[in-house]
């Protein structure tokens, strides 16, 4: 029996590592010469500040990654000393793996409604360039019918253009911030628009909301397709709560928790979380590249 | 039994290895001077001061052929992929006669299989990088591939406010997101920029990309830029058929993934049914000296 336990932690810790390594990297993306509407987040920092931003909070560049560096390291320091070092590991693993996707809960939710708000917000902006607007007075005009979380966004933009920043900037930075890829799409339509002065704008407004349409079905349908692939993220994130109720139930007394086979078997628990982990995002991505 | 935990363990150190030699920088940006690579530096001094090693002539077609496609990203000869070929060779095989001469024991295996577990781990560990390049570039089509109904959505509003073809591209470029498919509209707009013609450009960029989506969008631009004539409505309905066609495949893989996450689950829920139940018996031992 403590063979076959012996055997199930070793393929799981493979496991980890085989899945881990053959999940897509992100590191082969390099930042363009010129600034993209739309940044891919790469490295520790820029990954929790997007994400922030995306759920929307405001933070400065580096606020959430120290945040979140100081929570694990804090969780692996002191539970460490009070329990034992494969617990501090859970609880640092429990922490980070909430917060992410609690945040990232967030982010799905105001993505999928800032992309539904979007049709009227462009529908509104096309109603006020017929009154013989500039896009940007018809932008302005158009937030004050909006509702929130869009309205947080656009509101936003406004105080860049208030504060003298370029339309061209101030609509990357409003696409930047916003969780919608949608988001970032329009706002290099309108800057397209803005900077060609075409008379097509209005035309090309109602081609932008359908396009959106069309992207909100597919973002559905990927939605649909992968629902069972969240569930199960969800409950690996909760692996490393077990090992620390676990833990607590048996009052910190667990002797397998010292010893040698007791450490291997939490290792295993450990290792299982990671792996299943990067196989549901490898799943996840296989599905949306297609 | 031994036999799976140290073939396990083998895999273990084998994908170890792995993780220690991926491409530092990034495929588009590579270094203009041929004095260093873009390998992780260790593994780079090693190959740098390797004795050069002859590859035979078909071989070295084929190497040729891989670092072109996946743009190089360590930005190494044809030579010195294959030091690093030998050099992951000799790693893993050394990895795999430690675990099997000095693991396997412990488990009760003959420590007469160390070299077996080298040999295989050679083998393993020669075409470990070529093989991570042609996964680059297969990883790179289907990115591209992915995303290029919103560069031709981008390029149809750039085409329908007057822009002629390669301002349109070079539009293109400027609006879309981040991502694969963006860089590589970058090198065409950096090449006509440097001179090439359009078609030269794009010819190119189809060529990088292979595959049928880029073939029939590259097409269309080049008609488009050779006659003049307004295809704003062909574009849409072009990419209009890409989401479609996107749409259908990802209906088909998510019945995969569904297939794939059932017995995942099982895996993992048998995993920590048999944890729970050994629970009582792990909490009642102190069983720290089986091992």
């Amino acid at each position: 029996m403590i063979e076959l336990l012996v055997v199930v932690a070793t393929a799981t810790l493979v496991f980890t590592l085989v899945t881990a390594l053959l999940a897509p990297k992100k590191s082969i993306y390099a930042k363009s010469e010129e600034p993209a509407y739309r940044r891919l987040a790469t490295g520790w920092f820029e990954r929790w500040h997007q994400r922030w931003l995306y759920a929307g909070y405001e933070a400065s560049a580096k606020m959430p990654g120290w945040v979140m560096l100081g929570a694990i390291a804090g969780s692996l320091v002191v539970f460490s000393i009070v329990s034992s070092p494969l617990m501090g590991v859970a609880i640092a693993a429990a922490v980070a793996g909430s917060v992410w996707t609690f945040l990232g809960s967030r982010v799905r939710k105001r993505n999928e409604k800032i992309t539904t708000q979007l049709e009227d917000f462009l529908d509104s902006v096309r109603g006020h360039l017929d009154g013989a607007g500039t896009i940007e007075q018809a932008i302005r005009q158009a937030t004050k019918t909006t509702e929130a979380p869009l309205s947080n966004e656009l509101r936003l933009l406004i105080i860049d253009l208030d504060a003298r920043v370029t339309f061209e900037d101030a609509l990357r930075r409003f696409a930047f911030r916003s969780p919608s890829r949608s988001a970032a799409f329009a706002a290099a339509m309108m800057d397209m628009a803005y900077t060609s002065g075409s008379q097509e704008i209005q035309t090309n407004l109602t081609e932008l909301a359908k396009l959106i349409n069309e992207n909100a079905e597919m973002a559905g349908q990927i939605k649909g397709e992968t629902m069972l692939l969240r569930v199960a993220g969800r409950m690996t994130m909760s692996l490393p709560w077990l090992i620390v109720i676990a833990n607590l139930v048996m009052m910190n007394t667990v002797p397998a928790w010292t010893s040698t086979l007791g450490t291997f078997v939490l290792l295993g628990l450990v290792a299982a979380t990671v792996g299943l982990w990067f196989w549901f995002r490898f799943l996840q991505r296989w599905a949306v590249e297609v | 039994m031994t036999w799976l935990i140290v073939g396990a363990a083998f895999v273990t150190v084998f994908f170890l290895v792995f993780a220690l030699t991926p491409a530092r920088t990034s495929i588009y940006s590579r270094k203009k001077k041929r004095d260093a690579t873009n390998l992780p530096s260790a593994v780079g001094a090693v190959v740098g001061v390797m004795p050069s090693i002859s590859v035979p002539a078909s071989r070295r077609t084929k190497l040729a052929q891989i670092l072109k496609d996946s743009d190089n990203p360590w930005g190494v000869s044809v030579g010195e992929l294959q030091a690093l070929s030998v050099l992951s060779a000799a790693v893993t095989a050394v990895a795999g006669a430690l675990l099997g001469g000095l693991v396997g024991p412990l488990y009760g295996l003959s420590t007469g299989l160390a070299p077996v577990f080298a040999v295989l781990g050679a083998v393993l560990g020669f075409i470990l990088p070529a093989n991570r390049l042609r996964s680059a570039v297969k990883r790179r089509h289907r990115r591209v591939s992915g995303t290029l109904y919103e560069a031709l959505d981008l390029f149809s509003m750039a085409t329908s406010t007057g822009s002629p073809v390669p301002v349109a591209v070079a539009k293109t470029y400027h609006y879309l997101p981040e991502g694969d498919l963006r860089n590589e509209l970058g090198q065409v707009v950096r090449a006509i920029h440097a001179g090439e013609s359009f078609e030269e450009a794009i010819d190119a960029f189809a060529e990088r990309n292979n595959t049928k989506r880029v073939t029939t969008f590259a097409r269309t631009l080049k008609d488009a830029n050779r006659d003049g004539q307004d295809r704003t409505e062909k574009l849409r309905r072009e990419a209009g058929a890409i989401r479609r066609d996107q749409a259908k495949r990802i209906k088909a893989r998510g019945k995969t993934i569904q297939l794939l996450l059932i017995p995942t689950i099982l895996v993992a829920a048998l995993g920590l049914g048999l944890l729970a139940w050994m629970f009582p018996f792990l909490y009642a031992n102190d069983i720290g000296g089986v091992l």
